[in-house]
């Protein structure tokens, strides 16, 4: 769980091409439970956003943080951080870029 | 397989809001005894329990409650108790496990209830624990808290539809201003729209008056056979409509992100089961946890055009005095969410509302619907109630 990664991967349905990230136990589509890993491009936009600034327990010392919906390229959603960069206001639509994965939580940062 | 008519015969509720000393037991006992007494039943005619209850053992380190709260009624000890959990709507679905025993004729009185203690925990304790409804495995991990969830659907609302901060706080206006009437809500003072534009910043976009308040508090309902109702109480309301659906446990999986799909389709079932319509409603008691929850819900359960929710608070439908009032308890942002009971406060509320015994009374009240959703909207209740 401690581990980072950098490099944003999805599973594949061998089935039905659907792709997860993060992974999935069982295709929610057709109920098969052959996935292939693949490489994403890490590339999305903001689809909404929000700071956190009453944080839960475990999240006291990152608060205040940002939390994203995020539309990847590949065309799935994903929850994820984007990575506090100073005065920035986070807007619907701004491009973002993968940066890591994190204890289960995938991070991005806004590209200009 | 045919079902029986259910109505509700007896209710009762602790008020909701900070209760210091009164334990998770107390309020449980108290509702459902007070429930009994309203009822007009024998304690040894309720042949089963259910009780909901979300968060009492991560919080308080209590659980199998059902049996706790039987032991504490002295209820007979040959009939069965059960706890159930769906988050925020744990109540609700003990609500529809009790209808579903007496319709399906397995039993003819049940007992029902929900409770929570929660303030005397943490604020941080309880956020971890409220958000134990995010999935744990996904989205939970990125540190997503509930006000959190609620800001991320309110900013693509206003995104998309061109929702403003200012209807979002017309929503905590209202509840609180109608909260001034109802002895049960933990709020009960007036507020303006500057006062909750100017307090301070939960999560962007919502404030703290944007937020409603944790709560403890239990609320309790006695359930019959529609044919015997009238053999307890001279006003029996009928459960004409009842449903509980499932929705995701994350937002990301939501094809849209300015709507519960559970509400849309509990809502379906609940109306095709009563035959009605939404314009049929007389009075509402609905799932506001945060401002713009009041306004995806109504919009979800068909009572405004998605999108158009808050220009409909704008307009004063969703006044007491408009044509569709909501909450007009106060609902859960000043009547407070003591989150495994306020499905059951909901329905305390709609039935005091179509006796016409309610303190904020809504005239002529005939046909109420509580709606009642449970964390991400994983779980969504509705129920709609008639009276004779």
């Amino acid at each position: 769980m401690g581990d980072t990664h950098n490099q944003l991967t999805a599973v594949k349905c061998e089935v039905c091409d659907a792709l997860y990230v993060p992974p999935k136990y069982l295709c929610p589509v057709d109920g098969a439970n052959q996935f292939a890993e693949v490489p994403l491009s890490g590339q999305g936009e903001i689809l909404t956003y929000t700071t956190i600034r009453v944080p839960s327990l475990g999240f006291e010392d990152q608060a205040p943080y940002n939390i994203a919906v995020i539309r990847l390229k590949e065309g799935i959603n994903l929850t994820a951080r984007i990575i506090n960069q100073e005065g920035e206001q986070l807007n619907i639509g701004d491009k973002v870029s993968f940066v890591k994965r994190e204890r289960g939580a995938h991070w991005f940062r806004v590209v200009s | 397989m045919g079902l029986r008519g259910v109505s509700i015969i007896g209710i009762g509720s602790t008020p909701f809001g900070i209760l210091e000393g009164r334990t998770l037991k107390e309020m449980a006992t108290v509702a459902c005894n007070e429930a009994i007494k309203d009822a007009g039943v024998e304690r040894s005619q309720i042949q089963a329990f259910y009780i909901g209850n979300y968060i009492a053992g991560m919080i308080l380190g209590q659980e199998t409650i059902a049996a706790l709260v039987v032991n504490s009624l002295g209820l007979n000890r040959e009939i069965p108790s059960t706890k159930v959990e769906g988050a925020c709507s744990s109540a609700s679905i003990a609500l529809r496990q009790g209808h579903l025993l007496v319709a399906t004729g397995v039993y003819d009185i049940v007992l029902v209830a929900g409770v929570e203690k929660m303030t005397s925990a943490s604020t941080e304790k309880v956020t971890q624990a409220l958000a134990s409804s995010i999935d744990m495995e996904t989205e939970g991990l990125t540190g997503l808290t509930f006000p959190g969830y609620w800001a991320l659907i309110a900013q693509r609302h206003m995104y998309e539809f061109g929702t403003t901060i200012e209807q979002l706080g017309m929503v905590s206006v209202k509840n609180h201003n109608n909260a001034v009437f109802n002895p049960r809500a933990r709020f009960r003072d007036p507020t303006t729209l500057d006062e909750v534009m100017s307090s301070r910043l939960i999560t962007d976009p919502l404030k703290l008056f944007d937020c409603c308040p944790v709560a403890d508090g239990a609320a309790a309902a006695v359930l019959c056979a529609a044919e015997m109702a009238e053999d307890f109480t001279k006003k029996p309301v009928d459960i004409i409509g009842i449903a509980q659906t499932t929705g995701y446990s994350s937002l990301y999986e939501q094809a849209q992100l300015v709507t519960l799909p559970a509400t849309v389709s509990a809502a379906k079932k609940a109306f095709e089961m009563a035959k009605l319509k939404p314009e049929d409603i007389d009075v509402v008691e609905l799932h506001d946890c945060f401002t713009p929850a009041e306004i995806v819900d109504a919009e979800d359960l068909g009572f405004f055009e998605k999108g158009k929710g808050g220009w409909a608070v704008e307009e004063g439908i969703t006044q007491v005095d408009g044509r569709l009032p909501i909450n007009a308890s106060g609902g859960l942002i000043s009547k407070g969410h003591p989150v495994g009971a306020t499905g059951l406060g909901q329905a305390y509320e709609i039935v005091k509302q179509l006796r016409g015994e309610h303190e904020n009374q809504i005239k002529g009240a005939e046909i109420g619907l509580t709606h009642n959703a449970g964390g991400t909207g994983a779980v969504c209740c509705v129920n709609i109630l008639k009276r004779r």
